[in-house]
């Protein structure tokens, strides 16, 4: 009798936790940016041409991605955040992430010094196959949260 | 036999004026596919259309969607004219510092139209950007020989851009640029889009309403305005007969 309201229990607690994993593990990074991202109301759905056209993040190196980015270019504000297939892919989006990074440091220093103090500030930061660019995010705790969901 | 006269000019002045009349105009899906397969280049005021370009895709995917529009903010036409890369100033493009005209190798767009002249302020410098805009003609045809060039006029500005470089008469300035850049463009088998008339007020300088800054960067009525030019550029080019995009055939400038 014991063993089968342990067992029950035990079941219970299961299909309780399960679909919540469920979605959990269903939720792209997309979603999870739109639901950490404070200011995900004010930021635009870029698509994969625009991560490869301005990001330099190719196709083949990713199998999730989000582009995120202020409709006001000049607010500087961004968020990438990508998935990578492998460990090689995912040195390769460390690194492209850190050239466009660049770029954007070399374009805004004499021309927009709130954007260059914010992508100053700004960094890559990385856990296993996840990668997150995260620029004048409201909620400066935005990639590592972003990250740990993980 | 007046009456027969008269029963003959007008028929023959209706043969004559009915067909402009009945002119087709276009869908605005149609006209923007005159883009299609295109690249834009500029500065600031093109990361303002790019976003505006991404921010209607949220509910119209197919929105100047074969279009790709390169920008960097604080670029000018003379770093962009440049065949090398040097300095800060230059597009990121797939992940690499590029010309233009690399970019226009890779991609091999068929028409290239261009938007830049803000960051060298180049209403003081008239000749100097001409021959930047001339650069950009020829050596695109080195590089890209199918692409043709086409230039936005530069956008006008307020009394404040003119306070802000002290440089009073400037949007005066910028219309003889933009007359130049005009004929420039024309002679050189390239082609020439007038936006600024339709973004300025009564005293020729860029209406408050259609600036972002109140000094010269374009706000999103600005930008609507941009895009209806754009559109009635391409119904121009279908009306006289230099594009069809019914056929598969490419188009060619006179």
């Amino acid at each position: 009798m014991k063993h089968g309201l342990a067992f029950l229990l035990a079941l219970s607690f299961c299909l309780v936790l399960l679909p919540s994993y469920a979605e959990k593990a269903a939720e792209t990074l997309l979603d999870r940016a739109l639901r950490v991202a404070e200011d995900s109301d004010n930021l635009i759905r870029m698509d994969e041409d625009e991560l490869y056209d301005v990001v330099g993040i190719a196709p083949e190196d990713y199998s999730d991605y989000a582009y995120l980015a202020d409709y006001d270019a000049l607010s500087g504000r961004e968020l990438v955040f990508v998935r990578a297939v492998d460990e090689e892919a995912a040195e390769r989006i460390f690194s492209q992430l850190s050239l466009y990074l660049e770029h954007r440091l070399k374009a805004t220093r004499n021309y927009l010094p709130d954007v260059f103090r914010a992508l100053s500030e700004a960094g890559i930061r990385q856990r296993d196959l996840l990668l997150v660019l995260s620029v004048a995010p409201p909620d400066p705790e935005e990639a590592i949260k972003l990250l740990q969901e993980e | 036999m007046k009456r027969i006269a008269f029963l003959v000019v007008f028929i023959l002045l209706f043969s004559f004026l009915a067909p402009l009349a009945c002119a087709e105009k276009l869908d605005d899906s149609v006209l923007l596919s005159y883009y299609d397969d295109c690249v834009l280049f500029g500065d600031s005021r093109m990361e303002a259309l790019k976003r505006y370009c991404s921010a209607v895709r949220q509910t119209d995917e197919s929105f100047l969607k074969k279009t790709t529009i390169i920008c960097t903010s604080s670029i000018g036409l003379y770093a962009a004219s440049r065949n090398y890369l040097s300095g800060d100033f230059h597009y990121y493009f797939h992940g690499n510092d590029q010309t233009i005209y690399n970019i226009a190798k890779e991609l091999s767009p068929k028409k290239a139209f261009v938007m830049l002249g803000l960051n060298d302020e180049i209403a003081t410098k008239i000749d100097k950007g001409l021959s930047w805009a001339e650069k950009v003609i020829t050596t695109m045809k080195e590089h890209s020989p199918d692409t043709v060039v086409y230039f936005f006029s530069e956008t006008p500005v307020t009394p404040k851009f003119e306070k802000k470089i002290d440089f009073p008469g400037y949007q005066e300035k910028l219309d003889e640029y933009n007359a130049g850049l005009k004929e420039l463009c024309e002679s050189s088998g390239g082609g020439y889009i007038d936006i600024s008339e339709a973004l300025k007020d009564e005293n020729n300088y860029l209406l408050e309403e259609y600036s972002s800054d109140k000094i010269c960067h374009i706000s999103d009525e600005g930008l609507v305005i941009w895009i209806e030019r754009m559109k009635e550029y391409a119904q121009e080019q279908y009306d006289a007969g230099l594009w069809d995009p019914f056929e598969s055939t490419e188009e060619t400038l006179p």
